[in-house]
């Protein structure tokens, strides 16, 4: 699940593991194209499938693991 | 002051006692922290099934739904579905209060249950619950809707209490939710938390109903996972209600059906437990939009904090309404502070509680001049000792479910002023000597939250640590002056 915390940062949420994390970088971030690689604060990398258009936040989505 | 050399030589002594697979693992469990913010979380390893043979503090996922998230809604009858005891032996002992006539409209402290016997077992309790369902609503009429809280064996039998919920919620035309937390499940209470609010979500929130026509108002909140231990959501709303909020719901002490219902209309939900109640916060946040925010009511600098961070949630009128709720109590809050401090500066204490006092109730201790020195959940997850790290200012000790006696040696060598946990632990460390609270339900004390309850709690930890009877634990022939 993705979010923003309370300084506006996004943050992703990994149920099953109770990883709570700061979204440091987001491989694409265009309007028109958003996602793959998420590199998160405490070093792991998430894979989501790019998407056609930017998500409203808050969302939840499936992603996997690098 | 513990060092942190200490303090690891202190964890590896105890894990010396264990066989090396179990001194293995609980040596993910144990960790010392000197008050730095690690980023990438602080390196415990939390929410793992308890290894055999050690004794472990925890409860059960069915402690977790029908003890923690729904036995407080009072107009609820919540079944104990399966043996009496699970019920019993829990009954009334959160001291959730409420108001309310106890079985005409409320029915907190009473305890229903479907006394599963041998027969039960053997051919199944649907047919019994469905009686008992219709018992219970012709008996207590006023009831707004019943939970049927499964114990283990109705798990085991594989009875199908859904079926039996949907047919008699038709019947009845009341909301009847069947709550799959027999205790077998999950590693602690924490899965029955989960599994609650998500019962609360699929049954209660999603159920199709009238619109009631109720508007929003610009300025409703709803307290999220204060349970009114002794009172504590009452002292927490006054103070937001005086800044000009208004607090349309109590999930869930001292809480209705309706308050509920009424949630996914405020326009921001408070969160006090994060741990149990994070599932439905973050459920409708994705699903109505409305955000959330962990706040902390313990202790004037949390309060006074964590009402400003409410208020630039809102407009000015709020903020003004913020400034001047903190204007009005602190000069109560600074007396308090003048008067226990000096009895009190200093004193170390041990923390070993569920699942937001391991850090919430630290700011509150540190008001009083006083330090923590080890703390540790019994039920936390990673991303509570992430939070946890925060708080924290000196070396501690973290302790994740924390075995009987890992506690007690912790507790031998440290030697701390004062240990606040619950009461399995209580009598052990009373008989070792040392001054002990009961920070799950106060201690028959309470309210803790909000200034009033800082004065409360200010005053009963003077009451216990200063307490003539701590210097009469040597027996006459022991003293060195004795004959
Ligand atoms: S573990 Fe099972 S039998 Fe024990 S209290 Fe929990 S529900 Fe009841």
């Amino acid at each position: 699940m993705l979010r923003h915390n309370e300084r506006g940062e996004l943050l992703c949420y990994v149920p099953k593991k109770d990883l709570e994390a700061v979204v440091r970088t987001v491989e694409f971030d265009q309007d028109d194209r958003w996602g793959g690689t998420l590199s998160l604060a405490n070093g792991e990398k998430l894979y989501l499938e790019p998407l056609t258009q930017r998500p409203l936040i808050p969302v939840t989505f499936r992603v996997r693991k690098l | 002051m513990l060092t942190r050399d200490e303090a690891e030589k202190l964890i590896q002594e105890v894990l010396a006692a264990y066989p090396p697979e179990a001194a293995e693992d609980r040596a993910k469990h144990l960790a010392v922290l000197d008050g730095e913010t690690l980023e990438g979380g602080c390196g415990i390893t939390a929410n793992r099934k308890s290894l055999p043979g050690v004794m472990t503090i925890r409860g059960c996922a069915y402690a977790g739904s029908k003890g923690v998230v729904w036995g407080p809604i009072k107009d609820m009858i919540h079944i104990s579905h399966g043996p009496v005891g699970c019920g019993q032996y829990s009954r009334a002992g959160r001291r959730n209060y409420y108001v309310g006539t106890t079985g005409i409209n409320a029915f907190g402290t009473m305890n229903f249950t479907s006394d599963f016997q041998e027969k039960d077992i053997v051919f199944g309790g649907d047919k019994k619950l469905a009686k008992l369902l219709e018992e219970a609503n012709a008996l207590f009429p006023l009831n707004k809707g019943i939970s049927v809280q499964s114990e283990c064996p109705v798990g085991l039998i594989g009875d199908d209490i859904e079926a039996v919920a949907k047919k008699k919620s038709a019947d009845l035309n009341k909301p009847i939710v069947p709550v799959r937390c027999e205790g077998f499940r999950g590693v602690s209470q924490s899965l029955g938390h989960h599994i609650a609010n998500d019962t609360i979500r699929d049954y209660i929130l999603d159920r199709p109903k009238a619109d009631d026509g109720i508007q929003a108002g610009p300025y409703d909140v709803a307290i999220i996972g204060d349970y009114n231990i002794g009172g504590d959501a009452w002292s927490s709303r006054i103070l937001l209600e005086e800044m000009g909020l208004q607090v349309v719901a109590q999930w869930s002490g001292d809480g209705t059906l309706a308050e509920l219902e009424r949630t996914p209309k405020v326009r921001l939900n408070l969160v006090h437990c994060y741990r149990s109640m994070n599932y439905i916060s973050r459920h409708m946040e994705t699903k109505y939009g409305i955000p959330w925010l962990e706040y902390n009511f313990f202790g004037p600098s949390r309060i006074a904090d964590s009402l400003r961070r409410i208020a630039a949630r809102f407009d000015d009128r709020i903020k003004a309404g913020a400034e001047a709720v903190i204007a009005k109590y602190q000069p109560m809050a600074d007396a308090i502070t003048n008067r226990f401090r000096p009895r009190l500066e200093g004193k170390r204490v041990m923390l070993y509680v569920g699942g937001l006092r391991p850090r919430h109730v630290i700011g509150a201790y540190e008001d009083l001049g006083m330090e923590v020195v080890g703390t540790g959940y019994e039920f936390g997850h990673n991303d509570d000792y992430d939070r946890t790290q925060v708080d924290l200012k000196n070396t501690t000790l973290i302790y994740d479910d924390a075995s009987g006696y890992e506690l007690e040696r912790f507790v031998e060598r440290v030697r701390p002023d004062l240990i606040g946990s619950g009461i399995k632990e209580k009598y052990v460390f009373q008989k070792m000597g040392i001054p002990f609270r009961q920070m799950h339900s106060w201690d028959y004390s309470g309210p803790y939250h909000g200034y009033d309850g800082y004065a409360i709690f200010a005053r009963d930890m003077d009451m216990t640590i200063n307490n003539p009877c701590w210097k009469m634990m040597t027996p006459p022939w022991r003293q060195p002056n004795a004959a």
